[in-house]
C-alpha cells in the first residue's frame, strides 16, 4: 500500500487508515504512529518537561492503539480518541509520580525541583532571546492548573478545534472556552511575574 | 461593558467568532482602557510564542522499539487469551473443584435429611414391640400420686392457676 502524502494532505484520513488496521493492514498502524508520534510527544510533555517520560507513555499509548484496535468505532474523531488515550495515560502517569514525589519530599530541597528541559545549542542572540521566552512560557505553564493547562496545550500548542477538546477533556464546548480563555488570562499574570 | 464581560470575550474576539454587535462594544472597551488593550495584545503575543514553542521529536528507534514492544505485548495479549469460559485455567481448575465440592457436601447433606425423616416417621407405622403398646397401658404406669393430684384440682385452684401473678410488677412499681 503507497501511503503518499503532499504537506498535510494525506492520501488516507487518519479514519480510513485506522478502518485498514482494523482490517489487519499493520502498515496503515505504522502510518498512524508515525502520524502522531510528534504530536502525542510535544502533548504529553507539558505535563512532565521530561522526554523520557513522556517518550515512554507515547509508547504506551501506541501499544494500547495496536492491542485495543477493536474499540474504536467510527463515530468518533480517531486524533480525539488517541489523545484522550495519551492524555489518560498521563493523568495516571503524573498520579503515580505526585504520591513519589510526596515520600521524597522531606529529602528534597527547594532547588532541585525536577525541572529539566532538553539543552539546545543557540547560535544568534535572537535564537537565545527566542529560547529565553520559549522557557519562560513553559514554566509559565508548568504553572497552570491541571485542566487549564491541558486545554490550552491542547489549543494553543496542538491546534485542536474546541470540537475536539471537548470531546478529549470531556466537558462541554463552553467549559472548554471559558477554561482556555480563564487559562489564557492565568498565564499573563504567570508571565508578569516570571519577566519580573 | 464591564470588566469581568470584558475579560470573557477576550478569546472569542482572538478567534474572531465574537458576534458583531459584541465585537463593536470590546473595541470600545478597548479604546476607552489602554490596559485592556495591552493585556489582549499580550495574551495574541503569548499565543503566537506558543505556537512558536521548540517542538520535542521523538527518537529515532521510537518505531523500532515500540514494534518490538507491540510484538511482545501482542504475544502475552493473546496468551492471555487462552481461557475457559473466561476465566483463566488456574482460576477455571479451582472453580471446578469448589463446583465438585459443593455437589459431594449437597448430596451427603441430602441424604442424612432423607435418613433423618425416616427415623421421624409416627411409631404406629415402626415395627418397634415397645412403641406399639397401647396408649391406655403406657398411661397406666404413669405415677398415680400425679393422677390423683390432678383430679383433686377444684375450680378454685385452676382459677388461681390461670390468674396472672402480678407482684412482682406491683412489686417493681412500689419500689
Amino acid at each position: 500500500m503507497q501511503l503518499d502524502k503532499t504537506g498535510k494532505n494525506y492520501i488516507y484520513t487518519d479514519e480510513q487508515l485506522m478502518a485498514r488496521f482494523q482490517g489487519g493492514d499493520e502498515q496503515a498502524y505504522i502510518e498512524l504512529v508515525n502520524r502522531y508520534r510528534n504530536k502525542l510527544l510535544n502533548f504529553v510533555y507539558r505535563y512532565f518537561s521530561d522526554f523520557e517520560i513522556s517518550e515512554d507513555i507515547v509508547q504506551d499509548t501506541m501499544v494500547k492503539l495496536y492491542l485495543k484496535k477493536h474499540y474504536y468505532k467510527e463515530i468518533a474523531k480517531f486524533s480525539t480518541w488517541l489523545y484522550t488515550i495519551a492524555k489518560n495515560l498521563a493523568m495516571t502517569e503524573l498520579r503515580k509520580k505526585k504520591q513519589r514525589r510526596v515520600t521524597f519530599l522531606s529529602q528534597m530541597t527547594r532547588d532541585e525541583k525536577p525541572y529539566d528541559i532538553p539543552s539546545d545549542q543557540p547560535g544568534t542572540d535572537q535564537e537565545i532571546q527566542s529560547d529565553i521566552t520559549n522557557k519562560i512560557i513553559r514554566k509559565a505553564i508548568d504553572e497552570l492548573s491541571e485542566k487549564f493547562k491541558t486545554v490550552i496545550v491542547l489549543r494553543d500548542i496542538q491546534e485542536l478545534s474546541y470540537e475536539e477538546i471537548s470531546s478529549i477533556v470531556r466537558v462541554p464546548i463552553g467549559t472548554v472556552k471559558s477554561r482556555i480563555n480563564r487559562a489564557r488570562l492565568q498565564l499573563q499574570v504567570e508571565l508578569k511575574h516570571l519577566r519580573k | 461593558m464591564n470588566r469581568y464581560e470584558f475579560e470573557n470575550l477576550i478569546s472569542d474576539y482572538l478567534d474572531g467568532s465574537i458576534p458583531f454587535k459584541m465585537r463593536k462594544e470590546f473595541e470600545d472597551y478597548l479604546k476607552k482602557d489602554p490596559d485592556a488593550k495591552s493585556l489582549v495584545n499580550n495574551i495574541r503575543i503569548t499565543i503566537s510564542n506558543m505556537n512558536k514553542i521548540k517542538k520535542v521529536k521523538t527518537s529515532e528507534d521510537f518505531n523500532e522499539k515500540l514494534l518490538k514492544r507491540v510484538k511482545k505485548e501482542g504475544l502475552v495479549s493473546r496468551s492471555n487469551n487462552n481461557t475457559i469460559f473466561g476465566f483463566t485455567p488456574f482460576y477455571a481448575s479451582i472453580l471446578t473443584c469448589l463446583s465438585v465440592a459443593f455437589f459431594v457436601v449437597a448430596s451427603h447433606l441430602y441424604n442424612i435429611s432423607q435418613n433423618s425423616s425416616v427415623n421421624n416417621v409416627p411409631n404406629h407405622y415402626t415395627n418397634n414391640s415397645e412403641n406399639n403398646i397401647p396408649l391406655q397401658s403406657k398411661n397406666a404406669n404413669i405415677d398415680k400420686n400425679y393422677l390423683v393430684d390432678s383430679n383433686n384440682d377444684t375450680l378454685q385452684d385452676k382459677q388461681e392457676k390461670q390468674k396472672p401473678k402480678n407482684s412482682n410488677k406491683i412489686k417493681f412499681v412500689n419500689y
